[in-house]
């Protein structure tokens, strides 16, 4: 239906159901207030997460552990491949999946994946080969490592976004999830992460696709019963590093 | 979907009969009610968050052509494409022939109620494109050939049992599998599916009109596997679920969610801005949005019933509602069971057709305590009450317009006399025992499913006097 007729429709009720219908008036609090206001709060914001990360680091772990997320934090990099070579020996794991994020590329997974004889998939367009075989790797694949965007205190969230360095189903497919979370990217509030948003918005900068990730995937659709990992992670580890 | 709204009192007389219905929808109570309890007290500031997302949807719906445009202004901008319906079969419509240009064999559905609105399973089916439903109760449902039973649980009503003869004689399983091998098993079934399918097609929990962005709220992983796998993203929601900025998001999935599911957060929230970037490794090349009214402009058109449009479908005033625990899902005929599907159902579908939902309520006020936005149901309920009697779609209501005030004329004459209100409760004492217990005469209606109060031999009144002794003549002389 044209859009005309449709939102034609919409003011004809809108003017039914209530007399004193204006239209096109917006609301007047925090959120339509001028950039500026959105910039100050998220140099503040950003401020914080760098300043106090010990703090945000203690307070997101007993959160993300309520939301069933298995949490270690741990000193470095080599603290990081230890972790996942135990993990490994753990799951009997084969494959590895991993993205090419910044936020991870000092963490040498192909050393261990060398010295375990295990496979890792580095999931980037320059790989070389199609979109097929690459996705085919990752479905795969026994374990996938990402790193975040963010991570949220209040509620035991990881923020994923898809991009260039980020492939949407490292974090989804595989059984296994781990992520890596470094100091600097903790956020109080899911409040503080949609005030990063905005300016993002307004900068042309905000990612297209995000997921906010509580925990492993879980279903209660048969008697109430709770059941982890139906089609995304059953298993997922968080690694807060220093 | 086809409204059977008329059959609900034969549904709901076939619902109580049945015992294991009755057993699952008991679980609602013990399982989401309370865990939605424990979560609003356990938030900060409950009541001025519910006050707050309350007046945003107020805010909003006032507003709805600015927010409508805004938001299809942004989300093209995004590289999106965004379609506007005026009934679901023309949403319907527009997938199917987006279907056909595309060349789509297979399309996967993350569980949306205004897909059932549009009935989008059989209209796929019968142009000869595969549609496949993704969360797991919808897929119990699509396997059994059933509408969903309860807006975030849809397969609420059958047991483990059940659904393994289904998978059993559907997809070839071996029997007696348990609730962890059954969701093992449409794992790995409904995985080949998402890998071959062309088409992701979703709901949407919310639309952000400040940024274009569709957010969609989900646990299992299917809606990320909807939105990641196939070339093409559809998402279809009813216009009433646009917010105005992203810095509500916040406010309303805090709401949503603890509501829904009792879960502090649900597992997943996507957010959904546009297609795959240039840049991107994967992702879906195109996203379009179907926004659809399908008669929410009649709601909105109606100053009582505007509020109704506020809802975010968390279910929470299902979960707490003493009629739905008993005559559940199915028995209300349309996609929206529950209180509010009470008012929704029969205003979209016909109140005609509809006019015994807004008397399946008891008026107990339990499902406005339980809503998230405060929306005053039982005030609705008794504003379409009064639109039917008053407009008497029928002889029987113009019977009970008649009947009504003489009842209620006779019973006042009586109660508010001392004298004749305690011979009356002597007389029907003494009348009682004369009875049986069961399948008293009259009225019919109203006994064949109750059995009558025993009644005392003495009424309040004198029973209070007597225990007084003389002090009753102090207070106020009752004797």
């Amino acid at each position: 239906m044209d859009k005309d007729i449709f939102l034609g429709r919409v003011r004809s009720a809108l003017s039914t159901g209530s007399k004193e219908h204006k239209a096109s008036a917006p609301r007047s609090d925090a959120f339509f207030r001028d950039d500026d206001f959105f910039r100050d709060a998220v140099a503040e914001i950003e401020r914080r997460s760098d300043v106090d990360w010990e703090q945000l680091y203690l307070e997101l772990q007993p959160t993300a552990e309520r939301m069933g997320w298995k949490v270690n934090r741990v000193a470095g990099p080599e603290d990081v491949l230890e972790y996942m070579e135990s993990l490994i020996t753990k799951l009997d794991a084969k494959k590895l999946a991993i993205t090419v994020q910044d936020s991870i590329s000092d963490i040498d997974v192909q050393k261990l994946s060398d010295a375990r004889h295990v496979s890792l998939t580095k999931v980037t367009k320059q790989l070389g080969i199609d979109d097929q075989a690459l996705r085919d790797r990752v479905i795969e694949a026994d374990i996938g490592i990402t790193g975040v965007e963010y991570a949220v205190v209040e509620t035991g969230t990881c923020v994923i976004s898809a991009d260039s360095q980020t492939g949407r189903l490292v974090g989804l497919t595989p059984p296994v999830h781990v992520v890596l979370v470094r100091r600097g990217q903790v956020l109080a509030s899911l409040d503080d992460l949609f005030a990063i948003r905005r300016l993002q918005f307004v900068e042309e900068r905000m990612p297209a696709y995000t997921n906010l990730i509580s925990g492993p995937s879980r279903t209660a659709d048969i008697e109430h019963t709770l059941v982890t990992g139906v089609h995304g992670p059953g298993d997922v580890h968080m690694i807060l590093m220093e | 979907m086809k409204a059977t709204t008329e059959q609900f009192r034969q549904k709901s007389y076939e619902a109580l009969q049945d015992v294991k219905i009755q057993e699952n929808l008991a679980g609602l109570y013990s399982g989401f009610h309370n865990a939605r309890l424990d979560a609003s007290s356990a938030t900060y500031d409950w009541d001025r968050l519910q006050e707050k997302g309350r007046s945003i949807k107020a805010h909003t719906l006032d507003n709805l052509d600015f927010y409508l445009e805004l938001l299809e202004k942004n989300v093209t901008a995004g590289g999106g494409q965004v379609f506007f319906a005026d009934t679901a079969e023309s949403a319907a419509d527009y997938v199917i022939s987006l279907s056909k240009d595309q060349n789509v064999k297979t399309v996967v559905k993350s569980k949306s109620m205004i897909s059932e609105e549009m009935s989008l399973n059989q209209r796929l089916e019968e142009n000869g494109i595969e549609s496949v439903e993704t969360d797991l109760g919808e897929y119990i449902v699509q396997l059994a050939k059933e509408a969903p039973y309860h807006i975030i649980a849809p397969a609420i009503h059958k047991s483990s049992k059940e659904v393994s003869n289904l998978f059993e004689e559907k997809l070839g399983t071996s029997g007696n599998l348990g609730i962890e091998d059954l969701t093992k098993v449409a794992r790995e079934k409904l995985r080949q599916k998402f890998i071959s399918a062309d088409m992701g097609i979703t709901g949407g929990n919310f639309m952000v009109a400040d940024t274009g962005t569709l957010v969609l709220v989900t646990n299992e992983g299917n809606g990320r596997m909807c939105t990641s796998m196939p070339r093409i993203h559809v998402a279809i929601v009813g216009m009433e679920k646009v917010i105005p900025s992203i810095g509500d998001l916040g406010t309303f999935l805090r709401l949503l969610i603890r509501s829904a599911t009792g879960q502090w957060i649900s597992s997943y929230v996507t957010t959904v801005s546009g297609p795959r970037g240039t840049y991107d490794i994967d992702g879906p090349e195109e996203f379009h949005l179907v926004i659809v009214d399908n008669g929410r402009s009649k709601m909105l058109a109606d100053s009582k019933l505007r509020e109704a449009l506020y809802c975010l479908r968390c279910g929470a005033c299902l979960n707490a509602c003493p009629v739905y625990r008993k005559v559940g899902g199915h028995s209300y005929g349309w996609v929206y069971p529950g209180p509010i599907g009470a008012i929704v159902s029969p205003v979209i579908t016909g109140l005609s057709k509809g006019k015994d939902l807004p008397f399946a309520s008891t008026l107990c006020g339990a499902c406005k305590e339980a809503c998230p936005v405060k929306i005053d149901i039982p005030r609705m309920l008794l504003y379409l009450r009064s639109e039917i009697s008053e407009g008497g779609t029928n002889t029987d209501r113009k019977a009970i317009k008649f009947l009504e005030p003489l009842t209620s004329y006779i019973a006042s004459s009586i109660l508010s006399n001392r004298f004749s209100s305690t011979m009356s409760v002597r007389i029907l004492g003494i009348l009682s025992k004369l009875f049986p217990k069961k399948g008293f005469p009259f009225p019919r209606g109203w006994t064949k499913h109750r059995s009558p109060p025993d009644i005392p031999n003495r009424n309040f009144v004198e029973t209070w006097a007597e225990s007084l002794g003389d002090e009753s003549t102090k207070l106020g002389g009752f004797k």
